[in-house]
């Protein structure tokens, strides 16, 4: 529940940011009954209520006794490396084409995720884009990069 | 009778031969991916969204039936055949369906859940028809601070119903009615929340929301977490006929089950899982063999089964008739028809009559092609929980990002995708739930703009909103339906 309480914390800058980010936006020349900052402002205060919320109701717990969630553990290291291997496909498929980008996103992440199983995984990683991208481009006719 | 000449318009649009080829490629597709554990119906139509992209509309809600319809089926052969289902909806169904495929009789939980969501999908159907037409018509007669009021009320009532996480429940709406105002705003035309990147004018799509939220999200979590070994999967599922003391008792509860699933469907933050879990309570407590409860009574099957399909059917009427979806799957789903520029609404019906009761034929022909295909093609879905789950999770990977450029996107376009993924990781870790806040995406815009249009009825008062007594009386309900779980903390405390 500690951790809850951190949540909480986050819960209530991210509303305060949001609150920021609203009054940013232009208002100037808006003839309209309600402009374009009322509706994110709202937002933003809800947001931060809910972070309340969360604050006093894990307070309330605690000082119930009840059983603290414990948070699983996270290999962080699978993690990192697949967010980073998603986002290298991002900026890497536009340059150097779905045919060739696509195998190295599912081998890799194949990998990632721990498998060995080097033949088959490569078969599969060069095959299964394949077929999506006859599928799209000529069967259901929507251009794949 | 002009439900009926629409229906049979609505059929005869639906049963051309290619139109059936792309329902039955739907039903495959979608079972397919529905019986893959962890991937509920939600994730299953917005992973498969993007193929129907290039098709006429009618072909596509042909194949969007099918695959709808599909991913609940698939759903319920992986909650019967799996220790572990990993989605919400199917944990009810897996008590007693588990226990039951144990025992050498999953061909019959099988078959329970299947003729049982066919019994449920028809009487849905039908409610739909006749409910949704009438509320439509009522909708017609109420103005932007009573719409207000109800939009508000489906995004409290998820609040409602978050129980203990009640708090973390309201944050996950919130945050999808903050992703929701990104780009520009339609009224003023001013930006907001861009930073100065253009892909971000025309805002979060919610279909990437989804995919990104959902899929990209689930599968983060799983290989975080190590979540890489393969599932208990029970492979005799012996005959798939059942016996006649199984139809007895199976009748009463998908009869049952189906009313209770539809009306649960219909109101606003309830949605399939909540179904499934009052149906299984209702089954038990009206058994004379309450005690075979937990260690597989056919009833905990078969009641659920048909409560969670009736729930998907109820809650297309407030999606059709008034445009609001009730839960993450309808969220998915109004977005699918917003792809092919449909806005559901009270005045859908008399605008769009053609892809209305096409779609609503085509729900109920996905529901039979299930019921006649499905069942013997069991042997060939459980084959897809033998996928080793690396080669499972880097293919789902690839799909969400195929979405992305199926829609002409670039490299910020899935790094959108990506962050939302990981947003969703971390929510996930913090017991944060996921579909509010597609919902709140979704909602986000309708609700601003009903605010908007609420206002300059009152000429800028607020007071508008209670002026009118429904909309009165909905502000109320969304006030009570946020004190529930205050007041029920409280009690427990002082217990």
């Amino acid at each position: 529940m500690k951790n809850d309480f951190r949540v909480a914390i986050f819960i209530i800058v991210l509303g305060v940011l949001y609150l920021l980010g609203a009054n940013m936006i232009n208002q100037a020349g808006s003839s309209a009954t309600v402009g374009p900052r009322a509706f994110p402002i709202g937002i933003g205060i809800l947001m931060i209520l809910s972070g309340v919320w969360l604050a006093i109701s894990t307070r309330n717990k605690q000082q119930a006794g009840l059983p603290q969630d414990e948070l699983e553990v996270v290999d962080w290291r699978t993690f990192g490396m697949s967010a980073a291997l998603l986002i290298f496909y991002a900026i890497a498929q536009p340059i150097i084409g779905f045919l060739i980008a696509t195998p190295l996103l599912v081998y890799g992440q194949t990998w990632i995720f721990g498998s060995r199983h080097y033949k088959r995984d490569i078969a599969v990683s060069i095959l299964l884009p394949l077929l999506v991208y006859i599928a799209f481009n000529y069967a259901l006719r929507i251009k794949l990069g | 009778m002009d439900i009926f000449s629409n229906l049979i318009a609505g059929f005869s649009t639906a049963l051309t031969p290619e139109n059936l080829l792309f329902g039955l490629i739907g039903v495959v597709l979608g079972t397919a991916i529905g019986v893959l554990p962890g991937i509920g119906p939600a994730l299953t139509i917005s992973l498969l969204l993007p193929l129907t992209f290039g098709l006429n509309p009618t072909s596509a809600f042909i194949m969007f039936g099918g695959i709808y319809y599909g991913a609940m089926y698939g759903g319920s052969t992986t909650s019967i055949l799996v220790k572990t289902p990993g989605e919400s909806a199917s944990v009810v169904t897996a008590l007693d369906g588990y226990e039951m495929a144990r025992r050498g009789r999953g061909g019959a939980a099988l078959a329970t859940a299947a003729i049982g969501s066919f019994v449920a999908g028809t009487f849905a159907t039908i409610g739909l028809m006749l409910l949704a037409r009438i509320l439509a018509d009522f909708a017609v007669l109420i103005g932007a601070p009573e719409y207000f009021g109800i939009m508000l009320l489906a995004l409290t009532a998820v609040t409602g119903l978050g129980g203990d996480s009640a708090p973390k429940a309201m944050f996950a709406t919130v945050l999808g009615l903050g992703i929701s105002m990104i780009g520009i705003d339609l009224q003023t035309g001013q930006a907001r929340f861009t930073f100065g990147v253009p892909e971000l004018l025309n805002g979060v799509e919610v279909v990437a929301a989804a995919v990104g939220l959902f899929a990209v999200g689930e599968v983060l979590w799983n290989a975080g977490t190590g979540k890489n070994s393969q599932d208990e999967v029970i492979k005799t599922i012996g005959t798939l006929m059942m016996n006649r003391e199984e139809w007895r008792r199976s009748i009463p509860s998908w009869i049952r089950g189906s009313v209770l699933g539809f009306i649960v469907g219909v109101l606003p933050g309830a949605g399939a899982t909540v179904a499934t879990f009052l149906s299984y309570n209702l089954e038990k407590r009206s058994s004379k063999n309450s005690e075979e409860f937990g260690k597989g009574a056919i009833e905990g099957v078969a009641g659920p089964e048909a409560a969670n399909n009736a729930a998907a059917g109820g809650a297309m009427v407030p999606l059709l008739a008034l445009g609001i979806p009730g839960s993450g799957t309808t969220a998915v789903m109004l977005a699918a028809l917003q792809q092919y520029g449909l806005n559901p609404g009270p005045l859908f019906f008399d605008k769009n009559p053609t892809l209305v009761w096409g779609l609503i034929a085509s729900l109920y022909i996905g529901n039979l092609l299930l019921l006649i295909l499905n069942l013997p093609l069991v042997g060939l879905w459980v084959k897809m929980l033998d996928i080793p789950k690396p080669l499972l999770f880097s293919g789902i990977l690839m799909f969400a990002l195929v979405g992305v450029l199926a829609q002409n996107g670039g490299t910020i376009d899935m790094l959108i995708l990506i962050v939302l993924g990981l947003i969703a990781f971390f929510m996930t870790r913090h017991g944060i739930p996921i579909a509010p806040a597609i919902l709140g995406v979704v909602m986000g815009p309708l609700v601003e703009q009903e605010f908007r249009r609420a206002l300059s009825i009152g000429r800028g008062d607020p007071t508008i909103f209670f002026q009118r007594p429904m909309a009165a009386f909905m502000l109320v309900l969304c006030a009570i339906s946020v004190l529930i779980p205050i007041i029920a903390a409280r009690r427990k405390k002082s217990a």
